[in-house]
């Protein structure tokens, strides 16, 4: 999964003098490259350690109370799915005053800049657990 | 729970009917103006109506409404008017100096902030890495009296990031681009001569050292570039106005903002040569004011014999860092020279500028409250909400609603762009079909916590647009579908009603403008739930107020705590610069902190000298936003002093242990007691909160180091107070330190021990008799460290 789109808030454009390759190629190496490079490994790392904690038994502990509390094994996998990239990210959205609540994928250019996923929950926690069960499927799927 | 099985759907898009006020609160006598713009309806119902409870769950009393007969009720024609983002100076220019490139000279520095129009990157304290207002224009005008629609004038432009000057020729658009674009953050200096004798247009581009731009010269060495081109401008009239960043579209009768730039722009001066003289045609310093106070609004000067001021609109960023900003003096008061830049941005908006649909004459019999304009058609409904003020007649209680914070909070739309939005409030964020309106909508513009499209934060609010946040039944996404605003303090409204008290509607804007003289009639001022953002004139009017005999009940959380400013001409208007200190969404970088509309160095008052516990005896302490939880009694409780506060109340009963916000009074944002930020040593500590979670985080500044552990089960500092603290002089203060708290009020149709213990103090506060004093301050002060 990717957790994040960059490391810091620097224009990407930023140009610095190529460099050549032992082929004699040139090389353009830029600040985005850098800060690319530097997530990747940090990627590499935090998925790595995600898959390690998420197991069964963390799925099973935010089903029981999806608002926790958590230990701290679940609450690393639940923060870890929380601070995904925002984009395809789902959300709930209430379809009424006192529910029920459906799920939504954040997409921009759709009206509401949402899609609404099928489906209908009639508590705001199974509403969380269908969130979960979401991300978990396309967790293991990655 | 189900299954995901059917394929996913695209929101149905509805009719809307969406509209502003000029202003949030008029007087009897006064007039306020409504501005409604219609898409899809032909024609629309308006009727007045008192709004009396906002939050339409089953958890509360209902959504309440009371129609009032007025002047207005009745059906209105709906059309549909354009609401354009992007700030610029338009200068008036009666004779046409400026008008024919021909000859022209053109100077300006520049600091471009996107100047490829495309972001990325990772901003502010939510971690924004989406724009869902979608992409921008690759031009960018610098200046001109450009007209996007018949190509005709002249202007200064970045296309692409290049800069480039487009001018038209025998009705044909011409253009010369230098070959490189701009690097982002870095000042640069442009000319455009337009050498009509040599029949030639000379474009140049020199970067400038500056102790703002991103990288330092040796690190990154920038060169000249100039180009020449054979040129004949047409001296034709263009109609457009000569605009300061933007160009202009016609909209009607409405010049509305085109392609408008981001950044700095700075320095501008433009004249006229001729074979035997070069003549001065404007030389604007934005550093300077015409008001004795130095204050930088709105008017743009110009130094010129030809004095083409100019005029802001959709309130671009003053007292901005220019390009000789040394960094040594950070008070654009003090050193106008080093603040001639206005930073302009594609996204600002503080005036949608629709003409007024109708209007209401506040009558004199019409009772002080939240009122609103209640719009209808086929499949829309829309509340336009103001407040009216009182007439000669006053009450004994005023309840000072948050405008400024629902200024801050307006248009919200974080948990669209933010990947962090989620970690903030430790759940998945639960929208509304407002959020989803709103997204249909980013021409309303962004709030106060958000980031502009360059990546810059976002520092004015304005009643002036649209505010779907504003709708009294709107649910806040962090806040479990919960209220936040003003659907929050229509549950103050409400309970008021319950205890028979009438009150007078007093706004933020009021009383930084009147002071202490507003309150003073008043026995008792109360808050709403959540006063976060304050003038120095509303500090000092309430410090007055208790001082003098006044009683404040403060029902809210993180109150008092950050500065804002209003502009001094235009109220409606409000001013939220971000310091580098404290809890913040994003902040300002050196040497733009300081409002331009008050000259006030942004920030949290408890870093200028005016923690909210001196005040309110409670001060922020933390947020979080899975659960709300209860108080529990202190010893302070049991005080003889304090014992009308629990009557009714059980001496072991656990308090609020309900309530629309996360099941309980406390929580959302808290505060807590904190002698040595200034609770005053006569406070009682009356309650605490129960357990909170681990979502409940230590304040920002609070953790002068990064530490692990600053949750609530490890911090004892992470918690909720009730606090009651009489003074000398007959006054005192009731604070809460939660916003969750008047989401409580109504449980179990308001027979519970948060509507019973607010009662008791209200009913007390608003008797003659001064507030028991039973501690002597001088000889029981210990404070400790915090």
């Amino acid at each position: 999964m990717k957790a994040r789109t960059s490391l810091d808030s620097a224009d990407q454009s930023t140009k610095w003098p190529n460099k050549l390759l032992p082929n004699g190629s040139e090389l353009m190496r830029t600040s985005a490259d850098r800060s690319s490079e530097l997530m990747s490994i940090f990627e590499q790392r935090f998925s790595s350690r995600l898959r390690r904690d998420f197991t069964d038994e963390v799925a099973a502990a935010y089903d029981r109370s999806p608002l926790g509390p958590h230990d701290d094994k679940t609450a690393r996998v639940v923060r870890a799915l929380g601070n995904a990239s925002i984009n395809g990210k789902e959300v709930i959205l209430n379809l009424g005053p006192n529910g029920p609540w459906g799920i939504g994928r954040i997409t921009v250019g759709a009206p509401g800049n949402l899609v609404l996923l099928p489906s209908t929950f009639y508590t705001y926690e199974n509403a969380l657990r269908g969130v979960f069960a979401l991300r978990r499927q396309n967790f293991l799927e990655s | 729970m189900t299954a995901e099985a059917a394929p996913a759907t695209e929101i149905r898009v509805d009719p809307k009917i969406f509209g502003y006020t000029d202003r949030f609160a008029a007087r009897p006598g006064e007039s306020i103006s409504f501005h409604v713009s219609c898409e899809g309806p032909s024609a629309y119902q308006a009727s007045l109506v008192r709004l009396r409870h906002g939050f339409t769950g089953e958890a509360g009393p209902g959504f309440l409404e009371t129609p009032v007969a007025s002047e207005f009720d009745g059906q209105k024609q709906g059309t549909q008017y354009t609401c354009q983002p992007g700030s610029y100076v338009e200068v008036a220019d009666p004779s046409s100096l400026l008008t024919d490139p021909n000859g022209l000279v053109i100077k300006t520095k520049v600091y471009p902030t996107l100047p490829l129009s495309s972001r990325s990157g990772n901003y502010g304290a939510y971690h924004v890495t989406q724009n869902s207002f979608g992409g921008g224009s690759d031009r960018q005008v610098i200046l001109g009296n450009w007209d996007e629609e018949s190509s005709s004038g002249y202007a200064l432009v970045l296309d692409a990031g290049r800069p480039t000057f487009l001018w038209s020729e025998q009705g044909t658009v011409k253009s010369l681009a230098l070959e490189n674009p701009l690097e982002g953050h870095h000042w640069y200096s442009l000319r455009v001569e337009v050498d009509t004798a040599a029949g030639q247009i000379h474009l140049t581009q020199a970067p400038l050292s500056n102790i703002m731009n991103r990288y330092t010269d040796h690190a990154l060495p920038l060169e000249s570039q100039d180009k020449v081109a054979d040129a004949a401008p047409a001296a034709s009239a263009p109609e457009a106005p000569f605009r300061i960043g933007a160009g202009a579209r016609r909209d009607g009768e409405r010049w509305l903002a085109a392609n408008g730039f981001n950044g700095k722009i700075g320095d501008v001066s433009l004249q006229r040569g001729t074979p035997t003289r070069t003549e001065t045609l404007a030389d604007w310093h934005f550093g300077r004011s015409h008001r004795d106070d130095g204050l930088l609004l709105w008017d743009v000067i110009d130094e010129s014999p030809n004095q083409l001021h100019g005029t802001c609109h959709n309130s671009p960023t003053r007292a901005v860092a220019g390009h000789s900003f040394t960094g040594l003096v950070d008070d654009f008061r003090l050193v106008p020279d080093e603040y001639d830049a206005i930073h302009f941005h594609d996204d600002d908006i503080t005036d949608a500028g629709w003409p007024t649909a109708f209007t209401l004459d506040v009558p004199s019999d019409l009772p002080s409250g939240v009122y609103a304009a209640k719009l209808t058609a086929e499949g829309a409904e829309q509340y336009l909400p103001f407040f009216v003020r009182a007439g000669e007649k006053k009450n004994d209680v005023a309840v000072l609603f948050s405008t400024a914070t629902y200024l801050a909070y307006a248009n919200d739309r974080i948990a669209f762009e933010a990947d962090g939005a989620e970690i903030i409030v430790s759940r998945t964020p639960i929208l509304d079909r407002e959020d989803l309106t709103l997204q249909d909508h980013p021409e309303f513009g962004r709030s106060c916590y958000e980031i502009h499209n360059d990546g810059s934060g976002v520092v004015f609010g304005s009643v002036r647009k649209p505010i779907l946040t504003l709708q009294p039944k709107h649910r806040a996404w962090f806040q479990a579908e919960g209220v936040w605003g003003l659907p929050a303090d229509l549950c103050i409204v409400h309970w008021l009603e319950t205890e028979n008290c009438n009150y007078d509607a007093i706004t933020d804007e009021d009383l930084d403008r009147e002071g202490y003289s507003l309150l003073s009639d008043y026995r008792v001022v109360i808050t709403g739930s959540h006063p976060e953002y304050v003038t120095r004139n509303e500090l000092t009017a309430l410090e007055k107020f208790t001082s003098k005999g006044g009683r404040l009940m403060y029902l809210g959380g993180n109150g008092f705590y950050a500065t804002v400013s209003f502009d001094p001409e235009q109220p409606h208007l409000m001013e939220l610069r971000r310091s580098d200190g404290g809890t913040r969404p994003h902040q300002s970088p050196y040497g733009d902190k300081r409002h331009a509309t008050s000259g006030e160095l942004a920030g949290i008052w408890r870093n200028k000298g005016l923690p909210p516990q001196k005040l309110a005896g409670v001060g922020f302490a933390a947020q979080g936003f899975d659960r709300c939880s209860y108080y529990e009694r202190l010893e302070d409780s049991h005080a003889p002093e304090a014992a009308f506060i629990f009557e009714g109340i059980g001496a072991d009963e656990r308090i609020g242990e309900f309530g629309i916000m996360g099941g309980g009074a406390a929580g959302a944002e808290v505060d807590c007691y904190q002698p040595g930020l200034g609770s005053p040593p006569g406070t009682l500590v009356l309650a605490t909160s129960g357990p909170l979670s681990d979502a409940y985080l230590l304040a920002a500044e609070e953790v002068y180091e990064s530490i692990p552990g600053i949750g609530a089960t490890e911090q004892p500092g992470v918690r909720s107070d009730i606090v009651y603290c009489p003074l000398e002089g007959g006054g005192g203060f009731f604070s809460v330190g939660s916003i969750a708290y008047t989401a409580s009020l109504s449980h179990n149709n308001y027979d519970n021990n948060v509507a019973k213990m607010t009662g008791n103090v209200l009913r007390r506060f608003r008797q003659a008799q001064p507030l028991e004093v039973t501690l002597n301050e001088t000889e029981t002060v210990q404070v400790v460290g915090s």
